[in-house]
């Protein structure tokens, strides 16, 4: 539950921040600082719906937290965008675990990407995760939907470019 | 030309097209360019294209037509009409001209789903004049997706059965301008190039590197959203339209730094989704277009 | 003497028309005109997602297609029960003012002035015929305004992408309305262009097609057809303002009545196809293409009200709205399009004060399993329908009556010629060797072949696609 604080820790310096850019704001004489300031409060704003979006779903599903497993990326606590790590392509999951998940074909078709659920693809009997991988915008990649064995579709398009595969997190395996 | 640097677009909303311009008048007027003819043909489509061409600004289509070009056809336009109109189009092939082709070109019933005009008594396919405009063109624009590609004209399950432009014409070389339509700066900044330095530097699939190089996502202003998985539910929010199915990631253009109509606008600045319009395979390879079953279903919001 | 004159490519329209007309004695005794390409986008639509419609049907047409959005998102709003908020309706009615705008401006200077006008500026223009007789002041003075008119209906374009993106082919029109929110700066941004194209529209085109209209008076006498008039409704049913512009209205010589839309019918009895009847509803299943069929003569159906043939468009909004009462004819239907665009400038500046800024009407819609859902609208070139039926969460069916349609349909069981056949029958034509009057009659309808010939299911021997 640490992540939890340490979210909820976040939210209340994002709200601090709020307060006193609101207050900055209605006392500005120079108005050059404004959009500067307002495009913070905006990116503040951002992120607090979406940690609550997070800490939302977290409650709602009582999903047991696992700390080096997020389920969905977290932001760092630094508006900064520089510290930030960008979330594509996702660090692939540390845990030896999920390497070692199989799915059956019917399995696989149910990581559709569909109402929140992660998108799975296969190649070569390897799962790959392509969630938030920006060739796959709302779970289809030139007509083609998530949850399927791809294998003689890459081969056909992306022959000679295994290097795309490398990019992607591996989930587990084809069985 | 190798290892030269392109233009930094991103500063540049109107310049290139500007800039072109303005450097093939100052060459007309020193005669050191001569206007050239051009064959504006209307296929298999919507004639958005030519639409689109008359919103040109910098360029306009007045300064198009009495400085840059000669425009011996184009059907939306021409006072001419019936068999006068296509002997225009007859008579054009005596000279040298430029060609530039918009709408796909329809090939079931051996052409007949897109007849253009009546030549001695006969109809003229639009099959026919691509073939027979294409072989003799000194340089030629497949303007629009339709006439790069097939586009929205040869959607699935393509009853008239059309294609691009280089499937009747495959051993001719083209620069495809995709886009639906094409911006007027896509299109006149090319012909200002083609005046002016002859072709433009294009890509591997013929695309003017000085528009089509860059993704969208990679230009997009909504990238640091996407970046942090910030990502818009429905239409209409400021943030990533990546999960409604955004096709800025796999679609290389400059509308986000040029933007459409006086460069006030474009789609993902009306918070939608870029549809992929200006990438080969569009639309049935960018569809769908719109998807809110992605995200999750939250109730109570 | 009877003598064929064969026109095609009619040229300075949308898209691609053939016009095949016999005369006798210098007058046109009989018509056909055919529409020279062909998409199918009913086909194309099926199985695709219901969303997709409303970007995908704008395809149909360069020059109209925010009427297709428009006309689709309605569809869709009836499909899936929604209510658009006020300032959804009044964001996305804007939108389609700026159509009109952009549309009627080009319309008559790019493709009805060179009819009238010898422009001299440029051999793009030159006719085949001489019938011009505009005082030199006047023509060279139009001639100029032929260019000048480019920088309004560019900035009528302009407007649009505002709200909606880009043109042509918006992003910003869809259910709900609009996809995006109103802003001081957008609603003054707007405002100061409005008011540049308003003014060239009173300043410049109305005068201007008046002067064309002294000049060729003889065409307030031609092109007139048989008088019935038909609209949807065009910027009207709202909560507060009521109706600014025209209700749904169909007029014959003999009465004038409200539109009640379960009285189309679409009749294939002279067009390519089989059914069980040679009547449908517009929102029965298609019909099966059939060219051996007896008597069929063209891939167009014959929209009818109770039964008779009807003209849509400007003049036809005008009349019924009770603000023009010259005359139905070619010259008539010129000047309403000047008049309206002058009219929708009026609508658009109402439209344009009710706005609330940062109003968001865009919702995370769900698809049913099953739905049906129409769309009527009044769009620039006349009443424009969508019919759709969902299925497993697709389209399980898509129908589009387009205006030029109901302008150029065919004959039908009871005789009725089609509209546009109609209004050239009885034309005397001065040069059977250089007519201009055949073009002159039928661009007065603003015809539009990127839509009426995109939309008919083909056949397997298909040779042309007559539209009337």
């Amino acid at each position: 539950m640490q992540n939890i604080e340490m979210i909820s820790m976040q939210i209340n310096y994002l709200v601090t921040q709020a307060r006193h850019d609101i207050y900055t704001l209605s006392t500005l004489s120079d108005t050059s600082m404004k959009p500067q300031i307002l495009q913070r409060l905006w990116d503040a704003l951002s992120t607090i719906h979406f940690l609550s979006e997070w800490l939302a779903n977290q409650a709602k599903t009582s999903y047991h937290f696992l700390p080096s497993q997020p389920s969905i990326p977290v932001p760092s606590g630094n508006l900064n965008q520089s510290q930030i790590p960008p979330i594509t392509p996702l660090p692939t999951p540390p845990i030896s675990q999920s390497n070692q998940r199989t799915f059956t074909i019917g399995e696989l078709a149910t990581f559709t990407g569909k109402n929140g659920r992660p998108a799975y693809v296969a190649v070569n009997g390897i799962v790959y995760d392509v969630t938030n991988n920006r060739a796959w915008a709302a779970a289809t990649h030139f007509g083609l939907l998530a949850g399927k064995d791809y294998t003689q579709e890459f081969a056909s398009c992306h022959a000679g470019q295994q290097s795309i595969l490398a990019t992607l997190p591996v989930v587990g395996r084809l069985v | 030309m190798e290892g030269q640097i392109l233009p930094p677009e991103s500063l540049t909303n109107e310049a290139i097209a500007e800039r072109l311009t303005s450097t093939a008048l100052k060459s007309l007027k020193k005669r050191t360019i001569k206007k050239k003819n051009l064959i504006y043909l209307e296929l298999n489509g919507c004639s958005g294209n030519i639409i689109s061409l008359l919103n040109g600004q910098n360029p306009d289509f007045e300064y198009t037509l009495n400085s840059m070009v000669d425009l011996k056809f184009c059907n939306s336009l021409m006072a001419a009409e019936g068999e006068p109109a296509i002997e225009k189009l007859m008579k054009a092939m005596d000279d040298e001209y430029i060609l530039a082709v918009e709408g796909a070109v329809a090939l079931k019933n051996n052409g007949l789903y897109n007849i253009i005009g009546s030549w001695q008594g006969k109809p003229l396919t639009g099959l026919q004049a691509a073939k027979m405009l294409g072989e003799k063109a000194s340089h030629i624009l497949a303007v629009g997706a339709c006439a790069t590609h097939g586009g929205v004209s040869a959607a699935k399950p393509n009853p008239s059965q059309s294609v691009g432009l280089q499937m009747v014409l495959p051993d001719k070389k083209m620069i495809k301008l995709p886009g639906c339509p094409v911006h007027p700066d896509w299109f006149l900044g090319t012909l200002a190039h083609l005046l002016l330095y002859g072709e433009p530097e294009t890509d591997n699939l013929d695309r003017p590197l000085m528009f089509y190089s860059t993704l969208i996502h990679d230009r997009c202003p909504r990238r640091p959203f996407f970046d942090r998985g910030i990502f818009a539910e429905k239409l209409g929010d400021k943030t990533c339209l990546f999960k409604l199915g955004c096709r800025g990631p796999v679609t290389r253009v400059d509308c986000p730094t040029r933007q459409w109509n006086g460069h006030v606008n474009w789609p993902i600045g009306d918070n939608t989704p870029c549809i992929g319009c200006a990438q080969f395979g569009f639309p049935d390879a960018m569809a769908p277009f719109i998807s809110y079953d992605t995200t999750r279903v939250v109730k109570n919001e | 003497m009877s003598k064929r004159i064969v026109i095609n490519p009619l040229t300075r329209i949308s898209g691609f028309m053939e016009i095949d007309v016999m005369i006798d004695q210098n007058q046109v005794v009989d018509v056909k005109t055919k529409g020279n390409l062909f998409r199918g986008f009913e086909q194309m639509l099926v199985g695709r997602s219901p969303f997709d419609a409303v970007y995908f049907t704008q395809r149909i047409c360069g020059i109209c297609s925010a009427a297709h959005s428009m006309a689709s998102s309605r569809a869709l709003e009836d499909a899936l029960n929604i209510e658009p908020m006020e300032q959804g309706k009044y964001l996305r009615d804007i939108i389609h003012c700026c159509e009109f705008l952009q549309n009627h401006i080009r319309h008559f200077y790019q493709y009805t002035v060179p009819d009238y006008v010898k422009i001299e500026q440029n051999s793009l223009f030159q006719a085949d015929h001489d019938d011009f007789r505009l005082p030199k002041s006047i023509n060279d003075r139009i001639s100029q305004h032929y260019f000048d008119s480019l920088k309004y209906s560019r900035l009528a374009h302009e407007m649009l992408a505002v709200l909606g993106g880009k043109a042509p082919h918006n992003h910003g029109v869809f259910i709900g309305g609009i996809t995006t929110q109103a802003t001081a700066e957008k609603v003054v941004h707007i405002d100061s262009i409005l008011g540049k194209i308003a003014r060239f529209i009173d300043e410049k085109m109305i005068p201007d097609v008046y002067d064309i209209a002294r000049f060729y008076a003889d065409y307030f006498r031609l092109g007139g057809g048989y008088g019935n008039l038909l609209t949807y409704g065009a910027f009207n049913h709202y909560k507060e303002l009521g109706t600014l512009y025209v209700d749904p209205l169909v007029s014959t010589l003999e009465s004038v009545e409200a539109f009640d839309e379960s009285n189309i019918q679409e009749k294939i009895d002279y067009s390519y196809y089989k059914s069980i009847t040679n009547s449908n509803q517009p929102n029965e299943e298609v019909t099966e293409p059939d060219m051996d069929k007896e008597k069929a003569y063209s891939w167009v159906k014959a929209p009818r009200y109770k039964g008779l043939p009807f003209e849509v468009g400007p003049l036809a909004r005008l009349i019924l709205s009770g603000t023009y009462n010259n005359g139905i004819s070619a010259m008539d239907r010129t000047i309403a399009r000047a008049l309206e665009a002058k009219k929708i400038s009026e609508v658009m500046k109402i439209l344009l004060q009710q706005i609330i800024p940062g109003v968001d009407v865009q919702k995370k819609y769900e698809l049913p399993e099953l739905a049906t859902g129409r769309g009527l609208v009044d769009t620039t070139r006349g009443a424009l329908g969508h019919w759709l039926k969902i299925q497993d969460k697709k389209i399980s069916f898509y129908q589009i009556i387009t205006p030029s349609t109901w302008d150029f349909s065919t004959r039908d069981d009871n005789g009725f010629r089609g509209t546009a056949e109609e209004a050239l029958v009885g034309t005397p034509i001065q040069n059977p060797d250089k007519p201009a009057e055949i073009g002159r009659i039928l661009r007065s309808f603003d015809p539009c072949m990127s839509c009426a010939t995109h939309v008919y299911s083909p056949g397997k021997q298909v040779k042309t696609i007559k539209v009337f």
